[in-house]
């Protein structure tokens, strides 16, 4: 209310500059690679994260947060475009033999904030392709694997204050690494830990006091792994620390808008890759300085489409007008022509919405339901999965359901996994093995009973009507957001 | 003027995050080209065209590569990173192989927001961080160069008498400029340059031409600009006096080409004959660099586009018994270097040390862009306004088992085995002796400063384990 004051006063005296009283705030997007819920805030009984759990005391802490896709390249694609990659082109992983890229006619992020008076720059992992689509004005230089380091790398950047800026600051940790730890008769994977940072202070974590997520096997290796992922994601929570330490020292942490995310759950079997809970279901934690309530948790269920808009409305942009979005390029292709010939501008529009309305924690109507939309990790990798989830129920369409289920190289190659492959046994973590690898078309799970996605209860006749609303409803959406594999209910 | 108070403000930025309009970069590459042209004060060869842009800019007279052959060279400036033992090593040296994950200058500038284009010969091999240019890397024979001529065609009339696959290594050619590579290359540039002019986005564009490199093959005109009877061979076409063996190599490059003798000096008339046809293809490729310069002026574009010309290395035209590069001597390591800065004062001489790694981090403090921290070299835009700054004390490159060090008035070098470590030293003192020619590295009179000089050199050279080891991504 006061701020609508200021505004009617400033632009009765100042009608040129009738914003300049509600001058936009700063952004940053932090995005952690492969981290689920995993902190202390969350509950995570073993995760020490003494800098995340501050933001989410003086923010808001989404519990129910979840990206669309749980694979980095594909969900970051989403995150910077508040589209589902099935309509963007960006179907899958950007480096490499993957190639996967996004159509040139899509408004991304950075660049429609670039327009939009903020300075951008980007720092760390980006995975992104290709780069006229997702152009940033800076590309920070900076060790991934160090968050602290990156944040220092950062400060000349946040410390300008000639525009408001957008920096988009994302670590490679807790992801998988190269290297080993010396000596380690079991083998796992360091997650960079192998390597000294001089700014970082390790947290180490007693493999043997570990708790063992419930979609994981207590079994010795995978606590070994586990060790090494904590241990990175305490390094994670440092550069975060660093970051606002550094937003105080320039005076402009309270000028900031900070938000915490990830782009898919950890990199095991079980997570990561897959639309289980524990590979979409992510920390989202957002402090802003003009919250009206602290420490708020919320219920409201958001998805990583809703980032950008939600950007964009703190940035103070109302609506994005851009050349229609084309599948395809504009040289190739009978809508890349018929794209061509379109001239003018016309208004953009979103899959996902803006969260700010919800940071106040008030159960607001409509924030109850949220839907991911997967189709490939690497290249080798297609399974295109589409789900609808509510605050109970969870509907999976497998639409390549005939194909075994595919494993990403390096998740296979786990010391995790190959222990798991190497004991003979059925049950990976609760989840058999068979279930894991074949799956039926339709999977519906009741969260609450069954936490764990175990009992599939998409042929119960009692779930019918819950099955044949959420069924409906996800084919809606298809619909509506043009997702070309929609045509599969048609021919087949 | 506007222009140039922009970039004068630019240029006062230390931050290295500069919000104003960035500059456009010319960057173009010479292969082979030995630091002997007018503006160097070499009056014989004609090189009206770059002596110009020397006089619009800052010619480096101390400036020195990394490794004397062309991969390893490239990929080291193209990196700021410096050679090592296994490192950047051959011609055929690939930075994204030999130091991946390391943001190349073309990626780093594409990544900041320009459009980044090759030209002909930059990376050795085109592939070489093609992920970092804004469109395939071009050059000529690739299915959108102009349809008449070519390398190929050029080369091709190279008649091949006695069988070798490399033909002979001098050739008169009846084609016109554009039927040779390096005409098709400033071709393409100039047709770049009026697609980037209203692009709206600073551009890095490299061109990459590939001549003085052997075969020795222009049109008549320029061989005409050099009179036979004027070719002299040098007055040290000798090993130095005192040299260890490891100092000198068989030339084995230019031993490949048909009518060339496989070992011992080379018969005077085909030694001539090669220096003409040297200096001929300077000035061929001086008139197509030209070409590209009147281009940038006549679209206005001079006002906003630094222009930097580098040679990867330098090149022996028998001094010390010595052809093409691959030596510690001041011959090899010393390479051209040119800088036109709008704004900045024009016709100025440096003759501070400097080091091919210090291009990328100059361009990124010219550009505005940050410095990528894995960067060795250091940015020389201080000496850009002050040629006389105190600079660098010294300036280390290497080839093969050799290691070298220039300091203002002394080159050493030090040649080191495997398994038996230092086999061999020489050293030169170019206040008295500017053409290597007495090798004093073991006279007891100068057995200090050849100890301080080892100890420098053995400090300062680029390792093997040098570069901290980010671990390993994978997506």
């Amino acid at each position: 209310m006061k701020s609508l004051i200021t505004l009617a006063v400033s632009s009765f005296f100042l009608l040129p500059f009738s914003f300049a009283a509600a001058a936009p705030r700063n952004v940053i997007l932090f995005i952690a690679d492969d981290m689920g819920q995993n902190a202390g805030c969350y509950g995570d009984p073993n995760a020490k994260t003494p800098a995340l759990d501050r933001l989410a005391s003086e923010g808001t802490r989404f519990r129910f947060a979840f990206c669309t896709s749980a694979s980095c390249s594909a969900s970051r694609s989403v995150i910077m475009t508040g589209l589902q990659n099935h309509s963007t082109g960006h179907y899958g992983h950007s480096h490499a033999a993957h190639h996967f890229s996004t159509f040139s006619s899509v408004q991304s992020l950075p660049v429609i904030l670039g327009r939009n008076g903020y300075r951008t720059a980007r720092i760390g992992k980006y995975h992104l392709a290709p780069e006229e689509v997702y152009r940033f004005d800076f590309a920070l230089p900076s060790n991934a694997w160090n968050p602290v380091g990156m944040a220092n790398d950062a400060k000349a950047f946040i410390a300008d204050k000639s525009k408001p800026f957008f920096l988009y600051f994302c670590t490679l940790t807790p992801h998988r690494s190269g290297g080993e730890i010396a000596g380690h008769p079991l083998k796992p994977n360091p997650f960079g830990n192998h390597v000294n940072y001089p700014e970082i202070k390790d947290v180490k974590y007693d493999e043997a006091k570990l708790t063992v997520p419930s979609y994981l096997p207590d079994s010795p290796a995978c606590r070994a792994e586990l060790a090494q992922f904590y241990q990175a994601i305490s390094r994670t929570d440092a550069g975060l620390a660093r970051l606002v330490e550094i937003l105080k020292e320039t005076g402009q942490y309270d000028n900031t808008v900070i938000m915490f995310g990830a782009d898919n759950g950890p990199a095991w079997p079980g997570a990561k890759t897959t639309v289980f809970e524990p590979g979409m279901r992510l920390p989202l934690v957002v402090r802003s300085p003009d919250q009206a309530k602290r420490g708020v948790v919320s219920d409201a269920m958001v998805s990583w489409v809703d980032f950008t808009p939600t950007i964009l409305d703190i940035a103070g942009v109302k609506e994005v007008m851009a050349p229609p979005l084309v599948r395809g390029e504009p040289e190739g292709g009978t809508e890349g022509k018929a794209a061509g010939k379109k001239k003018g501008l016309v208004k953009y529009q979103f899959h996902g919405r803006s969260f700010l309305p919800t940071l106040n924690g008030d159960k607001l109507p409509g924030w109850d339901l949220i839907y991911a939309s997967h189709q490939f990790h690497e290249i080798q990798m297609y399974y295109p999965m589409r789900v609808i989830r509510t605050d109970r129920y969870k509907l999976i369409l497998n639409i390549a359901h005939q194909l075994p289920y595919p494993f990403a190289s390096d998740l296979y190659a786990s010391a995790t996994w190959q222990a798991f492959l190497n004991s003979g046994g059925s049950l990976y973590g609760k989840r058999r093995l068979a279930e894991y690898t074949y799956r039926p078309r339709y999977e519906l799970y009741d969260l609450e009973k069954d936490p764990d996605e175990l009992v599939n209860v998409a042929d119960r006749a009692a779930y019918k009507k819950i099955f044949d609303d959420l069924a409906e409803k996800l084919k809606t959406y298809q619909q509506q957001t043009r997702d070309p594999w929609f045509s599969k209910y048609e021919y087949e | 003027m506007k222009a140039v108070v922009a970039l004068l403000t630019l240029l006062t930025l230390h931050c290295g995050h500069s919000f104003a309009a960035k500059p456009n970069i010319l960057f173009i590459a010479v292969d082979d080209l030995r630091p002997q042209l007018g503006c160097y004060g070499v009056t014989q060869v004609k090189s009206p065209h770059m002596d110009r842009l020397a006089s619009q800019g800052m010619v480096f007279n101390r400036s020195y590569c990394m490794v004397p052959t062309c991969g390893a060279s490239r990929a080291s400036l193209m990196t700021s990173i410096r050679p090592s033992p296994r490192r950047f090593v051959t011609h055929l040296a690939s930075a994204e192989k030999e130091t991946p994950g390391i943001i190349t200058l073309n990626t780093h500038l594409k990544q900041n927001g320009y459009y980044t284009i090759s030209n002909g010969k930059v990376f050795h091999h085109p592939e070489d961080n093609a992920i970092g240019w804004s469109e395939p890397p071009w050059r000529p024979g690739s299915s959108t160069a102009p349809k008449k001529g070519g390398k190929k065609k050029a080369e091709s009339k190279n008649k091949d008498e006695d069988g070798k696959k490399r033909g002979r290594p001098f050739a008169v050619s009846e084609l016109a400029d554009d039927e040779h590579a390096d005409g098709q290359v400033a071709l393409k540039t100039i047709a770049d340059l009026r697609r980037l002019k209203d692009k709206g986005q600073p551009f890095f564009l490299a061109a990459g031409f590939f001549k003085p490199h052997l075969p020795f093959i222009c049109p008549e005109k320029y061989w005409n600009l050099y009179p036979p009877e004027t070719i002299k061979v040098p007055a040290n076409d000798h090993p130095p006096k005192d040299a260890p063996a490891e100092a000198i190599h068989n030339s084995g490059e230019l031993r490949a080409y048909s009518g060339v003798p496989k070992t011992g000096p080379l018969p005077g008339e085909l030694a001539r004959n090669l220096i003409r046809g040297y200096h001929a293809c300077v000035s061929f490729v001086d008139a197509q660099v030209g070409r590209v310069l009147d281009e940038l002026d006549r679209l206005d574009l001079a006002k906003n586009t630094i222009v930097i010309l580098w040679g990867d290395h330098g090149w022996n035209l028998g001094e010390h018994t010595l052809w093409c590069k691959h030596c510690c001597f001041e011959t090899s390591m010393r390479a051209p270097l040119i800088v036109r800065v709008p704004g900045l004062k024009g016709g100025l001489k440096t003759d501070a040390l400097t080091e091919f790694i210090d291009i990328y981090p100059t361009l990124c403090e010219l550009a505005g862009v940050p410095v990528p921290s894995h960067v060795q070299g250091r940015s020389f835009v201080p000496l850009l306004k002050n040629p006389s700054l105190p600079w660098k004390e010294q300036a280390i490159g290497r080839f093969g088992n050799g290691d070298t060090i220039r300091t203002d008035q002394f080159r050493f070098s030090e040649y080191t085995d495997k398994q038996r470590g230092p086999i061999a030293r020489m050293l030169y003192d170019h206040r008295v002796d500017p053409g290597e020619n007495v090798n004093i590295s073991e006279r007891p009179a100068n057995a200090k400063i050849a100890a301080s000089l080892t100890e420098r050199l053995r400090a300062g050279k680029g390792k093997d384990n040098d570069l901290s080891k980010p671990a390993r991504t994978q997506p």
